[in-house]
């Protein structure tokens, strides 16, 4: 703030006015330190530790909904499960440009994004569009009733595939 | 580098740091925040006993019951369903969410406490006589507004203390003749306290209500300056009023650093409060089960005491009147006789007056508050 | 303005700013522990926000409860209690000013399955066994309780100054055990002004008149023994200290019912009391006079003196107003009906005691105050006068006959069940269907006179002398032999005391209750019938000794009882279910009382085909 943080006129040259000085300078460090205090509790105050929206890790249903072959979408995880001999791969549908969800285009076997064109492949490798990569894959297991759960949270590579039986 | 901040500064602000008084008083004058204070005052309103700060501190709090109350509202969610896990998430997940709850809380009871002690104050020492009636009576608005923002934020939490104290407090408007049951409807928007009730009291406490709380502070505190400053008395010494006269003394800085550290000391006492104690949570609302008694908020005991003995007569008629007369006392008592000293000789009636209804309600605040027990009987020993 | 206010206004405003960074220190230096994400399970439906999870981890939970209550549709608090909200150990397990519930009991957590297990075969001991108290110790008779019916079992007292003498009800009134140390009703504590005004009242009542009992033929007490052998009245009375405790002792009743009375009972009983559970019998004047003469013989005690007759004396009619009174007040008419109608309930309905917290209900005023609402029930019923509020009321609830410790902590577990807001639909399960509504016409007359709810379940509802539900008997038995069975019930199951009773049938009756059960009781897990093909006997008899079948049957001679004679099942037992019992398991057996053996289709018809190849051997004789 000001750079000389003064005694209130009148101080002058009155006895006491170097003890004066001094408590002023401590008061004004005080609450600057004051302000810093409540500057970062607010920051981590604003930072809510627990969330009420919906989970990362969702229930997709039993193992027989999701047969070989063609992709299943999901509609409210958000994923296509991919389902070949070697296992099951969960693929994310939320296109990688600015977040709309692709929709699989029958024409290419691929999927298209519907906000700017963006195109992947069956594998969602980016072909053409603003899209910066591929589409994500995330994990996909099996809970102890045997049904597919997949977690958002947790991206895995493309190869990544999850035995199930 | 430099000639950059210096630039900066010089816009923002008009004059640099005081060094002399001709400077402070373009200070004063010259910014938005400070320009509400006359640039020079008199050295008899700075006396801590003129006063009591209990305007300032009243000031104070506002502004932290406004900031700690944006707060909330970041996880305050206004729905019966949610209500009250949010209470608890403030206080089991959120950082710093229970202390920023304990001072609102105790920040909300202090006000109603210093706004009305601030009343009192001004009353005693004839602030509301010629030319000052306007803003007397503007001040009980205020006084009735802080209630009004108190009683809106106490239904929020949506726990069983809120919801019956709610509940009685506006059964009690409900006594009012012909105008009670709609304006109970009106303010519940439903005829039980519910989904609506929650979400009109939390529009009033978040919005309407401290819209034109800061509407009417600005004009309070406008007139102060307007009205000619504090009041004070043609035989204090230090008073420019007396005869012989006395030098004004600047506002800055010797108004506006006891401001600062009244808000400071404020700050400091209410932090301390709100560490050491927890704002009280009682269990979820739940309308199948009543409390034995069921109470309304404690600023309201003493007309729930009274509504006890009579609904109309006590709890409309006896606050309705306390109201009215408040704002109309400056219109009928107009002498100037003793004004700005406290218990003058020529002032004893006005003052043994009201002294006597502010006793006869802190008695019976007391006495709701804290003697009385299941189905409101007399207990000798308060629980 | 003074410099010594200067100096003041310089400390005063170094010490505030270095108080607020203090004091904003504390409150960061208590966030510090705070751990920055927090883990918890949503149940929206429920409400439930359960951050248990945070510290527990939901993989260790013990036993299997999880696979079928996953926590992530159930949540954690719904079962066990708690604060879901809290994270601290102290907030989250213990009850607090503004949180009123810790985790639960053991005897809590069995009410919370009750809270969405409905009905009494819900699958848990406590609460399935608590319901079934809940209406035999007739509770519902004064409290309204839902999803338990009034009970049924207490006689209606129309007439009974016809029935039996006042000196009797007086000591009944005073003293039930010293007549019937195995009485039901529970005692009221009445004074001895009480019982009289009592009386008074219940000599007004009117009943259906007596026919006059004829001079000839005169009973005989050796005939009026075997005919009750005959007619297996001791399935649920008592005789000689033998029989069933369904109904009330014979010994007693002999002496304690005018024979007047008796006989025209046994003629007509249903003439007297439209709504008791006993059967119409419809007995020659014979039958009838021997039974009575056979019971004015039992129980005298050793000193020759009936324990009621010092209770003499005559009934005082203007006492009667008084006793009405009292009648109502004790909420009689709840349980023993008068003209057919039952008294609205006469106690607090016990429709919510789920939600209550026991600190909200009355302390006893001696005892150790009740840990949980399931434990305040308990003590309630065992010690209903511990709840006595000295000097302002006696506690209007009875005391309960020879209550046990386990039964009185299963009422109250069933009673915690009951809450005032169920669990959403989809989360109820329901271990009873809609009760059983006779069907109007010929078969609903006959099911009300032969009262075969009063022994047989169906649906989870009606008596329980029977083991044997109702629910798919058409399914399982051949109709021819059900007819045979219903005139002449021969003996099935040798391990159970509880025997059909001859109850008296004509051809034609028999024939139409038979058919109507083979009709509509089916069991849609029954498939069509086998056909059998040749081999089957062969390998189905080694079979039989494979799986040990003769550990609990009887085939072909040998065998020991614990299950029914398989000899002569064929005449008996539809093929289709036999086949079906083997495959299945015990899921279409009635009570699953069956080994958890499931065949291969080729093997089940084998079994079923040599078990119903076996001859009419160790059938026990028609009586």
């Amino acid at each position: 703030m000001a750079k000389e943080p003064q005694d209130p006129p009148e101080a002058g040259a009155e006895p006491g006015a170097d003890r004066r000085d001094f408590l002023w300078k401590v008061g004004c460090a005080a609450l600057g330190v004051a302000t810093l205090e409540a500057a970062g509790s607010t920051l981590r105050f604003a930072k809510a530790p627990v969330s009420y929206g919906p989970a990362q890790r969702r229930v997709l249903g039993e193992l027989a909904r999701f047969p070989p072959g063609e992709p299943v979408y999901v509609e409210d995880a958000g994923v296509f499960i991919l389902r070949d001999a070697k296992g099951m791969r969960a693929l994310s549908a939320t296109c990688t440009h600015l977040g709309c969800t692709v929709r699989s285009d029958r024409a290419s076997g691929g999927f298209i994004c519907p906000c700017h064109g963006s195109r992947y492949d069956a594998e969602g490798k980016v072909l053409a569009g603003p899209a910066p990569a591929s589409l994500h894959f995330v994990r996909v297991d099996q809970d102890r009733r045997g049904r597919l759960v997949v977690d958002l949270g947790a991206p895995v590579e493309a190869d990544h595939r999850t035995k199930v039986g | 580098m430099r000639e950059l901040v210096k630039h900066v500064r010089a816009s923002l602000f008009r004059v640099g740091w005081p060094k002399d008084e001709r400077a402070a008083v373009k200070a004063m004058v010259s910014s938005i925040t400070l320009h509400i204070h006359s640039p020079k005052v008199r050295p008899a309103s700075l006396r801590f006993r003129a006063t009591w700060a209990l305007g300032v501190i009243a000031v104070v709090l506002a502004g932290m019951l406004t900031a700690t109350g944006v707060y909330l509202m970041f996880y305050y969610y206004p729905h019966p369903d949610v209500a009250w896990r949010s209470m608890k998430d403030l206080a089991f997940v959120v950082p710093f969410g229970v202390i920023t709850r304990n001072l609102h809380r105790w920040g909300a009871h202090a006000m109603v406490a210093i706004v009305t002690l601030h009343m009192l104050r001004v009353f005693l020492s004839g602030g509301y006589k010629p030319p000052r009636e306007a803003n007397w009576v503007a001040g009980v608005g205020l006084w009735v507004l802080t209630l009004a923002l108190s009683f809106t934020g106490y239904l929020l939490p949506w726990d069983q203390l809120a919801y019956w104290a709610v509940t009685v407090g506006a059964n009690m408007a409900g006594a009012i003749p012909w105008l009670g049951q709609p304006l109970r409807v009106l303010l519940l928007g439903d005829m039980t306290v519910g989904e609506a009730a929650l979400l009109r009291f939390y529009v009033l406490h978040c919005v309407l209500l401290p819209l034109l709380l800061f509407g009417i502070v600005g004009f309070h505190l406008f007139r102060v300056r307007k009205d000619g400053g504090l009041v004070t008395s043609e035989h204090d010494p230090a008073s420019d009023r007396t005869k012989e006269g006395h030098r004004l003394l600047p506002s800055w800085p010797h108004l506006v650093y006891r401001e600062l550290i009244v808000g400071l000391l404020t700050t400091a006492v209410l932090l301390l409060l709100a560490l050491v104690a927890n704002a009280p949570l009682e269990p979820l609302a739940d309308p199948s089960r009543t409390p034995n008694p069921a109470k309304a908020p404690w600023y309201f005991l003493g007309i729930q005491e009274l509504a006890h003995w009579s609904a109309f007569w006590g709890g409309v008629f006896v606050p309705a009147i306390t109201v009215l007369g408040l704002c109309a006392v400056p219109f009928f008592d107009r002498h100037m006789d003793g004004v700005g000293r406290y218990f003058p000789r020529e002032r004893r009636v006005a003052s043994g007056l009201f002294l006597a209804l502010m006793t006869f309600f802190a008695v019976v605040t007391v006495i709701g508050t804290l003697f009385r027990g299941p189905a409101w009987a007399l207990m000798w020993w308060p629980n | 303005m003074t410099p010594r206010d200067d100096r003041w206004l310089h400390a005063v405003f170094a010490a505030a700013s270095v108080a607020i960074v203090v004091l904003v220190g504390i409150a960061v230096a208590r966030e510090v522990h705070r751990p920055l994400t927090i883990d918890q399970r949503l149940v929206p439906a429920l409400g439930v926000v359960d951050r248990c999870v945070t510290c527990h981890d939901e993989a260790k939970h013990p036993g299997a409860m999880l696979d079928r209550h996953p926590v992530e549709r159930f949540g954690c608090t719904p079962c066990h209690g708690g604060q879901g909200l809290a994270t601290s150990a102290n907030a989250a397990h213990n009850a607090a000013p503004d949180w009123e519930r810790p985790l639960f009991s053991k005897a809590e957590r069995d009410a919370a399955c009750g809270a969405c297990h409905l009905g009494t075969n819900a699958p848990i001991a406590t609460v399935a066994t608590g319901r079934k108290a809940l209406f035999d110790r007739g509770c519902s008779g004064c409290h309204t309780i839902p999803g338990i019916a009034p009970p049924d079992h207490a006689p209606e007292l129309d007439g009974l100054r016809d029935k039996v003498a006042p000196a009797w009800v007086r000591a009944w009134l005073t003293d039930p055990a010293q007549l019937d140390a195995q009485h039901k009703m529970p005692t009221f504590r009445l004074t001895k002004p009480e019982i009289e005004a009592l009386l008074a009242y219940l000599w007004t009542l009117p009943g259906a008149p007596l026919l006059p009992v004829p001079a000839e033929p005169q009973g005989d007490a050796d005939r009026g023994k075997s005919t009750l052998a005959r007619l297996r009245c001791a399935t649920c009375h008592k005789f000689e200290d033998r029989g069933g405790d369904f109904a009330p002792d014979l010994g007693l009743a002999g002496v304690k019912v005018q024979p007047a009375w008796l006989w025209n009972y046994l003629t007509d009983t249903h003439r007297l009391r439209p709504h008791t559970r006993m059967p119409g019998f419809r007995l020659a004047p014979q039958d009838a006079a021997d039974i009575a003469a056979y019971a004015a013989e039992q129980w005298v005690p050793d000193t020759g003196v009936l324990p009621w007759q010092k209770f003499d004396g005559d009934v005082e009619p203007a006492l009667a107003p008084k006793g009405q009174q009292l009648f109502v007040d004790l909420g009689c008419g709840g349980c023993h009906l008068v003209a057919g109608k039952r008294a609205p309930p006469s106690a607090p309905a016990l429709d919510r005691l789920g939600d209550r917290h026991v600190a909200d209900l009355p302390l006893p005023a001696r005892g150790r105050p009740p840990a949980d609402v399931p434990a305040w029930v308990a003590q309630k019923v065992q010690q209903p006068t511990a709840f006595d509020v000295p000097s302002v009321q006696r506690a209007r609830m009875p005391t309960f006959p020879n209550v046990r410790a386990d039964e009185a902590l299963a009422l109250g577990i069933a009673l915690a069940s009951v809450h005032a807001a169920s669990p959403p639909e989809t989360w109820l399960r329901r271990h009873e269907t809609a009760p059983f509504v006779p069907p109007p016409g010929e078969t609903g007359q006959l099911v009300a006179r032969f009262r075969c709810l009063s022994c047989h379940r169906f649906g989870g509802q009606g008596g329980d002398v029977s083991r044997v539900p109702l629910d798919n008997v058409g399914a399982r038995l051949r109709q021819s032999w059900l007819e045979g069975f219903l005139r002449v019930p021969v003996t099935v199951r040798m391990d159970q005391p509880e025997r059909m009773p001859v109850l008296g049938m004509t051809e034609a009756e028999a024939r139409h209750l038979a058919g109507w059960l083979t009709t509509v009781f089916g069991d849609e897990r029954i498939g069509p019938a086998p056909a059998f093909i040749p081999g089957d006997v062969e390998r189905g008899k080694s079979l039989y000794v494979q799986h040990q079948c003769g550990a609990c049957h009887v085939g072909d001679g040998a065998g020991t009882m614990k299950g029914p004679t398989l000899d002569g099942a064929r005449d008996r037992l539809e093929p289709a279910y036999v086949v079906a019992l083997l495959q299945l398991g015990p899921d279409v057996v009635p009570e699953r009382r069956h080994p958890e053996q499931r065949l291969l289709p080729d093997d089940a018809r084998a079994l079923a085909a040599y078990v119903l190849s076996l001859p009419v051997l160790g059938a026990v004789p028609v009586p």
